[in-house]
């Protein structure tokens, strides 16, 4: 079996781990691109396909086939930001995040949406973002999924997602199959560790592929720390060279020169740059509205085996409650399947000892449930902050408010009800103070009485948008719709940071169809002037 | 060492604090915390312990744990593992020093920034005055049994302080992760890692390939 990275590094892609670097050393380019996740190597293909000298800089390490053992302690410590322990400021909102070659792309579970109508009217009406309409997005849309196999997945989804099917049928909720980007997936349900077999088409085995070949260099361990400004224009990008493993800084700088600059650091790191760097915001819209799409869950036991951890981690899902209120009311959440591993429970769910043990025991007979929550759509749900710690490094305040909680408290009633029909023997929130639950009537009582303070109950994200949010007007945005910053003249910010509110289902082709939109145009004006 | 797994009776309020005190405490980042880490104590008792040569051993390759947080870990591991803990010692201490290895290098990894917040952890633990404060133990961490690790967790878990709570997770996932984390620890229970016939027929299980990064 021949893997594309290995075969491009021995035909020679330029590929340069910063540590092999000396320092204070200056790297030159048409277009550096921060980030080399979906809007970064998504950006990198389009631009060094119309020519451009393009160098992508990535804070991880090129990781790819050889690395992916399917270990949880391996991909967890080495794929995620924060070795997976990123949480927002008050430790409430576990986030997960791709820090390596390929981004959230590497790790993600491959669940494919196009961006909701409702949600691109929303920013058509609220951020002057005509041109956003599903109409003109579909063609850019269609490219991606066209270039990234993204296909309705046809296997019978695994027990795990049955189950979900199985509850919203039997409730007469919709449901509906996932579609995925994958070639030749081998149904395992490792995608989270980096796909093993490489039928994942992520950008570590596509779009990056692509640049490379089109004569883009790739610069790995590289932090960007900050822009150094000249008049309204970026004069150089400053590196931090971390060690061979992107662990550690090693406390050499490399300066990196372009004509112009793409942020796609994501939603929580491209704010980042921009504060480190002291950009100007004038109307105080850097790092604010950034959007997780908070998730909450819930676990059942069920009669017969689910085995959580395998076949594709997501292949049903259920809009039922997504717009429930319309789209700017009570927030509205998507429900899905999650995988569960020994580890990931362990971690996840702040449980010890006997409830922890039992917990894991009962893990093959566990379905395990999630609701995604479409935050930024309602004025109580301005979203949270990106900040910088004394250190650099970012952080993201989310406050948790009364307007999320009726979200949470809903979700877990639709998510125990769709387990209880379904046919679970017990369901259980995840959450410190819930109990097994034998029956829905004894659920849907229980659930109303949850503690919903601090802490309480567990959640996470796996997507973090906005925070550089665009709009036609300067005054509610930090760039246009073009992706271009409003006050710097020679840089984007293509990525997921740019949207102005959650998007209502997994993100990746919103972000895919966005860079190449923004990619191409920004191609066009540098090819033109 | 015994590790009896009868949850003993203990009692609320030893763990409860005030207000005040835990402003005193000052927890994670205080004056306690930057003298308790200049206190660092080394436990002989560890080196004596037959059990725990092994952990001793592999305490050479750490790149985050000290001794005393070793001590620490393996104290509070059987509590952290409840009713799957293995009954044979042999097991215990094998299970033991894979789990401080994988603690070491989760931690290792999680950054600059939380590698600091738990090092301010481990030291409040560390140091007896704010130990007793904020778990309510006055035993050393080599002489408590899980019962009373569980009875302190227990109490920062449902704590009204959500800084307790916080460190309760963050020491829980850490401790439960570097134990789960492991095939081995879960076979019995249902999972044993990658199915054996994608082992077998993927590169990446077989000869080591030539880093080529570079």
């Amino acid at each position: 079996m021949s893997d594309i990275i290995q075969n491009g590094l021995d035909k020679g892609w330029k590929v340069t781990s910063a540590d092999t670097l000396e320092d204070k050393s200056t790297i030159e380019a048409d277009v550096a691109i921060i980030g080399t996740g979906a809007g970064g190597a998504t950006s990198a293909e389009f631009l060094s396909k119309a020519g451009f000298k393009v160098l992508l800089i990535e804070e991880g390490k090129l990781r790819y086939q050889k690395d992916f053992k399917m270990n949880e302690l391996e991909a967890f410590s080495t794929l995620y930001q924060e070795a997976t322990s990123r949480k927002t400021s008050d430790a409430a909102i576990n986030i997960y995040q791709g820090r390596t070659v390929g981004g959230s792309t590497t790790v993600n579970w491959t669940s494919t949406f196009r961006t909701p109508e409702k949600t691109l009217d929303f920013w058509a009406s609220e951020y002057g973002l005509s041109d956003y309409t599903s109409a003109k997005m579909a063609h850019w849309f269609k490219d991606r999924e066209q270039a990234l196999n993204m296909s309705p997945w046809l296997v019978p989804p695994n027990a795990n997602n049955s189950t979900l099917k199985q509850g919203c049928d039997s409730l007469g909720w919709s449901s509906h199959t996932m579609v995925r980007n994958v070639k030749g997936c081998w149904n395992l349900g490792y995608c989270g560790f980096g796909c093993p077999t490489n039928a994942k088409q992520s950008m570590l085995v596509t779009s990056i592929p692509s640049a490379l070949d089109n004569n883009a260099s790739l610069l790995t361990c590289a932090r960007a720390e900050r822009f150094h400004f000249k008049g309204d224009k970026v004069s150089h990008l400053e590196c931090q060279a971390l060690d061979s493993e992107a662990f550690e800084t090693t406390g050499k700088s490399i300066t990196v020169k372009a004509k112009h600059f793409v942020l796609s650091a994501g939603a929580i790191g491209s704010p980042a740059v921009l504060l480190r760097s002291d950009a100007p915001d004038p109307h105080n819209t850097l790092g604010k509205r950034t959007f997780l799409h908070p998730v909450n869950s819930c676990s059942a036991t069920m009669p017969n085996e689910i085995r959580p951890y395998e076949g594709a981690p997501q292949s049903v899902y259920s809009d039922q409650f997504l717009w429930r209120d319309g789209v700017a009311g009570e927030i509205g959440f998507k429900l899905e399947a999650s995988p569960a591993f020994p580890g990931g429970i362990a971690a996840q769910e702040a449980l010890f000892g006997d409830a922890l043990a039992k917990r894991i025991a009962s893990l093959a007979h566990t379905q395990s449930m999630i609701s995604l929550l479409r935050d930024g759509f309602n004025e109580e749900s301005p979203g949270g902050e990106v900040i910088l710690r004394s250190d650099g490094s970012p952080a993201l305040d989310y406050p948790i408010n009364e307007y999320l909680i009726s979200g949470f408290v809903q979700s877990y009633l639709a998510m125990a009800e769709a387990q209880f029909a379904a046919g679970a023997k017990t369901v259980t929130a995840v959450h410190h103070d819930a109990k097994d639950w034998k029956s829905w009537t004894e659920a849907k009582k229980a659930i109303k009485e949850l503690p919903m303070g601090p802490l309480r109950a567990a959640l996470f994200s796996a997507h973090v948008m906005g925070g550089c949010g665009m709009g036609s007007d300067p005054k509610q945005s930090v760039v246009n719709g073009h992706g271009e910053h409003h006050q710097i003249e020679n840089l984007n910010v293509i990525d997921g940071a740019c949207f102005p509110t959650s998007i209502g289902a997994n993100p990746q082709l919103s972000i895919y169809g966005l860079a190449a939109k923004q990619a191409t145009q920004l191609a066009t004006r540098l090819k033109f002037g | 060492m015994k590790f009896p797994l009868t949850q003993k009776g203990l009692k609320k309020s030893q763990n409860e604090l005030s207000r005040r005190q835990l402003i005193k405490t000052g927890l994670f980042g205080s004056v306690i915390l930057t003298v308790s880490s200049g206190a660092a104590v080394f436990s002989p008792s560890l080196l004596a312990d037959e059990k725990l040569r092994s952990a001793d051993s592999a305490r050479q390759s750490y790149q985050f744990l000290e001794d005393k947080d070793v001590t620490l870990i393996t104290a509070l591991l059987p509590a952290i593992i409840g009713s799957n803990w293995p009954e044979n010692t042999e097991h215990q201490t094998l299970a033991t020093s894979a789990a401080l290895i994988s603690a070491d290098q989760f931690i290792f990894r999680l950054g600059d920034f939380n590698k600091g917040e738990i090092r301010k952890l481990f030291d409040l633990l560390h140091f007896t005055p704010s130990r007793i404060l904020v778990t309510g133990i006055w035993a050393k961490w080599e002489d408590i049994t899980p019962a009373q690790a569980q009875g302190f967790l227990q109490s920062w878990k449902t704590s009204r302080f959500s800084l307790l709570t916080g460190a309760h997770n963050a020491l829980s996932d850490i401790l439960a992760f570097s134990w789960y984390s492991n095939p081995k620890n879960t076979a019995h229970l249902g999972y044993s890692g990658p199915p054996q016939f994608v082992v077998n027929s993927l590169p990446q299980f077989k000869t080591p390939i030539t880093e080529g990064d570079t």
